[in-house]
C-alpha cells in the first residue's frame, strides 16, 4: 500500500488546538482542583488562543489540503468567538454567588463548543463545516439544560429536538449539493457550478434552500426563530449570553462561507433569503416591543439582529464578509455586555421584569450606565459601535442593489428604538420601586467597562479596525 | 453462473442441516456432561447411551400445544424466534472450513466476504432482536425483564468484543476470514500474539451467546425463564436452537480468529494440516466442551456486577490491547511478533493475579461518593 | 434495477410505517426495516463495509437502545386530544409537495463525475480502500468527529449528574417534587412549542 501522509499543519490550527487542549484539561482537572481554578484555566486558555489568532493574522496558513484555513476571515471570527466565550466565562463566576451553581463541566463543554465554532469558521469543506456545526450545537444543547429546573430542561429539550431537525435538513442540503457537484470543498463547488458541463442546477438550488433553512434555524431567522425566545429565556443566563453571541457569530461564519464562496452562483436561494430577512426584521422588532421581561426582550432583539446580519449574506462577498465580521464583533461586545448586566442583576435564571429596572440609575450607577451604553449601541445610536456596524452592513447590501430591504431594515431599526430606550428611561427618570440584587464582582465590573469601552472605540475610530478587516476579502 | 448459485444453495442447506444436527446432539452432550460434572448419570434411557433422546425431544416439542398468551403482541411474538434463528444460522455461512477448492474442487464455505468478520459481528448483533422482541411481545413482566437485560448486556459486551478484534485486524491487515487463517499459517496462531484480545474476546463471546456466567436474560431463579417464559412447543425449540447455533458460531469464530482456523498444526506437514473440516471441527468441539465446562463450574453473575465487569474491566483491557498493538505497529514495525507475545503473557498473568482483588469495585464506591449519589 | 425498486419500496414503506404506527415499538421496528434495506442498497452499490457498519451501528446498537428506552417506558402511548389538529393535514400536504419536488429534481440528475472512474476508485468498498481515504483525505473530519463524540459523552454524563440549584436544595423533597410536576405539566404542553 502506498500511503501518502496527510497534509497536517499544526501551526495553522494553533488557536483551535489551544482551545481544545484547554477543554481536555477542563474535563479532567475538576476531579482535583476547585471550580474557580477551572474558570481561571479556561480564561487563560482562551487568552492564549486569542494571542495565537492575532499572531497568525495575515499568514494565511492552511491545513488538510485546504479543508482548514486560518485566513483572516477565520481568524477574525475566531477572535470574536473567543471574546464571546471569555465574556461568558467571566460572567459565570458571579453565578455561584446567587446560588445557581455551575458545575465544573460547564467550562469543559463551553470550550468544546468554542472549538466547534472555530472549526465552523475555519472550514472550507462542507463535511468539516457540518461537524463543527454539530459540535457547537451539541455543546449548546447540553449547556441550555444545565440547571435542574423545569424551564431549563424545557429549553434544552426544545432546542435539541428542533435543532436536530434543522441539522437533518442541513445535512440533506449538503448531500444534495454534493450530489449535484461531486465536491465538498467550498471553492471546488463554485468551480463545478461555473463549469460549462454543470447540469444539475435545480438539484443544487434545492440543496441551497435546505442549507438556508438549516442555517436560518441556527441564527434564528423568522420563521425558524420560534425556539429562540423560549430557549433564550429558559437557559441559564450565562449560556444565553454565549448562545446569543458566539453561536450566532459562528453560524453566520458558516452561512457566509457557504453562500458567499460555494453557492454564490447557484440561483434560487436569494429571493427566499430576502423574504426571510424581511420577516425576521419585522417579527423580531415588533415582538420585542411587546415583551415585559428583559431576557425575553433581548432574545427577540437577537432575532432582529440576525436579520441585519442576514443582509450581509445577500451582499457581495467582498463587502459582506468584512461588514458582517465587524458587525458581529461589535454585537458580541454589546449583546454579551447587556446579558452580563442582566446576569448580575437577576436573582435566578428567569431574567428580569423591565419595570423593575426603575431607578437603577441612582442606586447602581455603573451597571445602569453600562447597560445604557449597550442598549443604545444595540439600537444603533451614533457614535457607538452599533451604528457603524449597521451602517456598514446597510451600505454593503445597498451597493448590491437590495434597496427595499435596506429601507425596511432602517425603518424597523427605528422601531427598535422604542424598546431599547424604555429600560433606559425607566432607569434614569423613574423612582426606584423594587430592590434588585447586585451580584457583580470585580471581574464583572472590569468586564463591563472593557466591553463598553470597546463598543465606544469601535464606534469612534472604525477605520482602525475595519481597515484591518478589508483584508478579509482576499 | 446458475451452477454457482445452486452449489452455494446446496452448501447453505448442508451447513443448516449440519448445524441443526449438532444442536440436537449438543443438547444431549451437554446434559450428559453436566451430569458427569455433578456425579450423576444423565439421560441414558432413550436408545443406546441415550442417543435417541434428541429425537424424542424433537417429537415432543413439535407436538406440544403451541400456547400464545392473550396479552402477547401476536405478530412480533411469532416473528421473534424466526429472527433469532435466521440471524444465528446466517452468521455461520461466512466461516471457512478448509483451504480454497478442498471440498471436491469447491470452496468449503458458503460465502467469502472481504468483510467476513464484520459480517459475523453484524449478524450476531442483529440476533439480539430475537430475544429482545420475544421479551417484549410476551406481554408479561418476567420476559420483559429478560429482554431488557439481554439488550443492555449484549450492547455492553459488543464493544469489548469489537475492540478485542481490532488489534488482531491491525496485525493481519484483513477482515477476510480466509485471509486471517492464512496469515496465521504463515506467522503462527494469533492466540500467541493477541493473548489479551483472546481472553477478552472469549469472555465477551460467552456474554454475547447468553451462556453462564452471563445467562442473565433467562436466569431461572429470578425471572422464571426470562424471555422464554411464555414460549412453548416449536417456538421454544427455535430459541434453544438459536442459542446453540450461536454457541457453535462463537466457537468457530474463536477457532478461526485465534487458533488457526481450518488449518492443522504445521509440524504435521502441509497435506495433513490442509485436510478440510477435521481441524475446524476439532477446535469447535473443544470450544463447545469449554462452554459446557464453564457452565458447570461458574455461578451466574449479579446483574450490576455484569455491567461493571463489562464496562470497567473488559472494555479498558481490550482498549489497552488495541493501543499496545497500534504502538507496536507504529514504533516497532519490522521487529519480531514475539514482543507482543511476551506482552500478552504478562498482561494475562497480571489479570489472573489480580482477579481476586476487588480494588476496581472500591474505586466505584469512591466515585459515587464524589458524584453525590 | 428490479432489486433497487424492491428495496426502494421496502425502504419507503418502512419510513412511512415509522411515522404512522401508533405503537412506539412498531415505529422503531419499521425504522430498523428501513435501515436494513438501506444496508442492502449499499451492498448493491458495492459498498460492503458501509453496509455492515450500517447494520452493526444503526440496526444493531442504536435501534436496540431506542427499543430499550421505549420498553423501559412501557410504551406510554400519546393520549388525549391533539392540541393542534390542523397541523397533521398541513404536514401531510407539505410532505407530499416536498417529496414531489425532490422526485422531480432527482430525475434531472446528471452524474457530475465519470461513474466508471468513481466506481474503480471505490475498489468494491473494501475496508482497505475506505480506511486509506478516511485517514488521508478525510482525516480532519475523522478527527473532528471524535470531538463530537466526546462532547456528547461528557454532556450526557454531566446532564445526568446535575446538581440541583442551591435554592431548591433547601426546599423539602416533596415540595420539590410537586413543584416539578406542576411545571412539567405546563411546559410539556405542545401548544407552547409552536406559540
Amino acid at each position: 500500500m502506498n500511503f501518502v501522509a496527510p497534509d497536517v499543519n499544526y501551526y495553522s490550527m494553533l488557536p483551535f488546538i489551544t482551545v481544545l487542549l484547554t477543554a481536555v484539561f477542563a474535563t479532567i482537572l475538576p476531579f482535583y482542583v476547585s471550580r474557580k481554578a477551572i474558570a481561571g484555566l479556561s480564561a487563560v486558555g482562551l487568552l492564549v488562543a486569542l494571542a495565537a489568532s492575532i499572531g497568525l493574522w495575515n499568514t494565511n496558513l492552511s491545513s488538510f489540503y485546504g479543508a482548514y484555513r486560518s485566513d483572516n476571515f477565520a481568524l477574525g471570527f475566531g477572535i470574536v468567538l473567543i471574546v464571546g466565550a471569555l465574556i461568558a466565562v467571566i460572567s459565570s463566576v458571579d453565578v455561584a454567588k446567587r446560588g445557581g451553581t455551575m458545575q465544573a463541566e460547564f467550562f469543559a463543554i463551553l470550550l468544546y463548543a468554542v472549538s466547534g465554532t472555530m472549526l465552523l469558521a475555519s472550514a472550507h469543506d462542507l463535511i468539516v463545516l457540518l461537524i463543527g456545526f454539530e459540535v457547537m450545537s451539541l455543546g449548546v444543547y447540553v449547556l441550555s439544560s444545565f440547571q435542574e429546573t423545569a424551564k431549563s430542561e424545557e429549553a434544552g429539550m426544545k432546542y435539541f429536538l428542533l435543532g436536530g431537525f434543522a441539522s437533518a435538513i442541513l445535512i440533506f442540503g449538503i448531500a444534495l449539493v454534493f450530489g449535484a457537484t461531486g465536491k465538498f470543498g467550498l471553492e471546488a463547488i463554485n468551480t463545478a457550478v461555473l463549469s460549462p458541463e454543470f447540469k444539475n442546477s435545480s438539484i443544487a438550488a434545492v440543496g441551497a434552500l435546505f442549507i438556508l433553512i438549516g442555517f436560518g434555524f441556527k441564527v434564528a431567522m423568522a420563521p425558524f426563530h420560534q425556539w429562540t425566545p423560549d430557549v433564550y429565556t429558559g437557559a441559564p443566563t450565562v449560556v444565553t449570553q454565549f448562545m446569543s453571541v458566539a453561536v450566532k457569530a459562528a453560524a453566520f461564519a458558516g452561512f457566509l462561507h457557504i453562500f458567499g464562496l460555494a453557492l454564490q452562483n447557484v440561483s434560487g436561494w436569494q429571493t427566499p433569503l430576502q423574504f426571510l430577512i424581511a420577516l425576521t426584521l419585522m417579527i423580531g422588532n415588533l415582538a420585542a416591543l411587546r415583551q415585559s421581561n428583559l431576557k425575553r426582550m433581548l432574545a427577540y432583539s437577537s432575532v432582529a439582529h440576525a436579520g441585519y446580519v442576514g443582509l450581509a449574506v445577500l451582499a457581495s462577498p467582498s463587502q459582506g464578509f468584512s461588514s458582517a465580521l465587524y458587525y458581529l464583533g461589535i454585537y458580541t461586545l454589546m449583546n454579551a455586555g447587556a446579558f452580563a448586566v442582566l446576569n448580575v442583576l437577576s436573582k435566578d435564571d428567569d431574567g428580569l421584569e423591565i419595570e423593575s429596572l426603575a431607578g437603577l440609575g441612582s442606586s447602581k450607577p455603573l451597571l445602569a450606565a453600562t447597560l445604557t451604553f449597550f442598549l443604545l449601541s444595540l439600537a444603533g445610536i451614533p457614535p457607538l459601535g452599533g451604528f457603524i456596524g449597521k451602517y456598514l452592513i446597510f451600505s454593503a447590501a445597498a451597493s448590491s442593489g437590495y434597496y427595499g430591504l435596506v429601507i425596511l431594515a432602517a425603518l424597523t431599526s427605528a422601531v427598535s428604538l422604542a424598546y431599547y430606550l424604555r429600560p433606559i428611561g425607566l432607569m434614569y427618570f423613574r423612582p426606584r420601586v423594587t430592590v434588585l440584587p447586585d451580584f457583580s464582582g470585580r471581574s464583572t465590573r472590569v468586564l463591563l467597562v472593557v466591553c463598553a469601552a470597546g463598543v465606544l472605540i469601535l464606534g469612534l475610530v472604525p477605520n482602525a479596525v475595519y481597515g484591518l478587516l478589508e483584508l478579509v476579502k482576499k | 453462473m446458475l451452477t454457482d448459485i445452486l452449489l452455494t444453495l446446496l452448501k447453505a442447506v448442508g451447513v443448516v442441516l449440519g448445524l441443526l444436527t449438532t444442536f440436537a446432539y449438543m443438547t444431549l452432550i451437554e446434559r450428559r456432561l453436566l451430569a458427569r460434572f455433578q456425579i450423576r448419570a444423565g439421560p441414558n434411557r432413550v436408545g443406546p447411551l441415550g442417543l435417541l433422546q434428541p429425537v424424542a425431544d424433537a417429537i415432543k416439542s413439535i407436538f406440544k400445544e403451541d400456547l400464545v398468551v392473550t396479552a402477547a403482541d401476536k405478530i412480533i411474538f411469532w416473528l421473534a424466534p424466526f429472527i433469532a434463528i435466521t440471524m444465528a444460522l446466517s452468521a455461520f455461512g461466512a466461516i471457512p472450513a478448509g483451504p480454497a477448492g478442498s471440498l471436491f474442487g469447491q470452496d468449503p464455505w458458503v460465502f467469502n466476504l472481504d468483510i467476513g468478520l464484520l459480517f459475523i459481528l453484524a449478524t450476531t448483533s442483529m440476533g439480539v432482536y430475537g430475544i429482545f422482541l420475544a421479551g417484549w411481545s410476551s406481554g408479561s413482566k418476567y420476559p420483559l425483564f429478560g429482554g431488557l437485560r439481554s439488550s443492555a448486556q449484549i450492547i455492553s459486551y459488543e464493544l469489548g468484543q469489537g475492540l478485542s478484534v481490532l488489534g488482531l485486524l491491525m496485525l493481519t491487515g484483513t477482515m477476510n476470514l480466509v485471509g486471517i487463517v492464512n496469515w496465521q499459517a504463515e506467522h503462527g496462531i494469533l492466540i500467541l500474539f493477541q493473548g489479551v484480545a483472546f481472553v477478552t474476546f472469549v469472555i465477551s463471546s460467552f456474554a454475547e451467546t447468553n451462556r453462564t456466567p452471563f445467562d442473565l436474560p433467562e436466569a431461572e431463579q429470578e425471572l422464571v425463564a426470562g424471555y422464554l417464559t411464555e414460549y412453548s412447543s416449536i417456538k421454544w425449540a427455535l430459541f434453544q436452537m438459536a442459542e446453540y447455533v450461536n454457541m457453535i458460531t462463537a466457537s468457530a469464530v474463536i477457532s478461526t480468529l485465534f487458533m488457526g482456523g481450518f488449518k492443522g498444526p504445521a509440524f504435521l506437514g502441509e497435506t495433513i494440516a490442509n485436510i478440510p473440516f477435521i481441524w475446524l471441527f476439532a477446535k469447535i468441539a473443544l470450544w463447545l466442551f469449554i462452554f459446557i465446562w464453564v457452565r458447570a463450574t461458574l455461578p451466574r453473575m449479579r446483574y450490576d456486577k455484569l455491567q461493571q465487569f463489562g464496562w470497567k474491566f473488559l472494555f479498558p483491557v481490550a482498549l489497552m490491547n488495541t493501543l499496545a498493538t497500534a504502538a507496536y505497529k507504529a514504533f516497532l514495525p519490522n521487529s519480531s511478533l514475539w514482543y507482543l507475545g511476551i506482552f500478552s503473557v504478562l498482561v494475562v498473568i497480571a489479570m489472573i493475579v489480580f482477579s481476586g482483588s476487588r480494588d476496581w469495585q472500591k474505586v466505584d464506591v469512591k466515585t459515587r461518593a464524589v458524584a453525590g449519589d | 434495477m428490479v432489486v433497487f425498486v424492491i428495496l426502494a419500496v421496502l425502504a419507503i414503506a418502512g419510513a412511512i410505517g415509522t411515522i404512522s404506527f401508533k405503537s412506539g415499538i412498531y415505529s422503531a421496528l419499521s425504522l430498523v426495516g428501513t435501515l436494513l434495506t438501506l444496508a442492502m442498497m449499499y451492498v448493491t452499490l458495492h459498498a460492503q463495509f458501509l453496509a455492515s457498519v450500517q447494520v452493526m451501528v444503526y440496526a444493531g446498537a442504536i435501534m436496540v437502545l431506542f427499543l430499550f428506552v421505549i420498553m423501559l417506558l412501557n410504551e406510554s402511548q400519546m393520549s388525549g386530544a391533539d392540541p393542534l389538529p390542523w397541523v397533521q393535514p398541513v404536514a401531510i400536504a407539505g410532505g407530499i409537495v416536498l417529496a414531489a419536488a425532490l422526485a422531480f429534481t432527482a430525475f434531472q440528475f446528471k452524474a457530475p463525475k465519470n461513474l466508471e472512474t468513481a466506481t474503480a476508485a471505490l475498489q468494491g468498498g473494501t475496508p482497505g480502500a475506505i480506511g486509506e481515504t478516511l485517514f488521508t483525505k478525510f482525516l480532519l473530519p475523522f478527527e473532528a468527529v471524535s470531538i463530537l463524540l466526546l462532547i456528547a459523552a461528557i454532556g450526557a454524563v454531566s446532564l445526568v449528574h446535575r446538581q440541583p440549584a442551591h435554592n431548591e436544595a433547601l426546599e423539602t423533597t416533596s415540595e420539590h417534587a410537586t413543584d416539578n410536576a406542576y411545571s412539567d405539566e405546563t411546559s410539556s404542553n405542545p401548544a407552547k412549542v409552536v406559540a
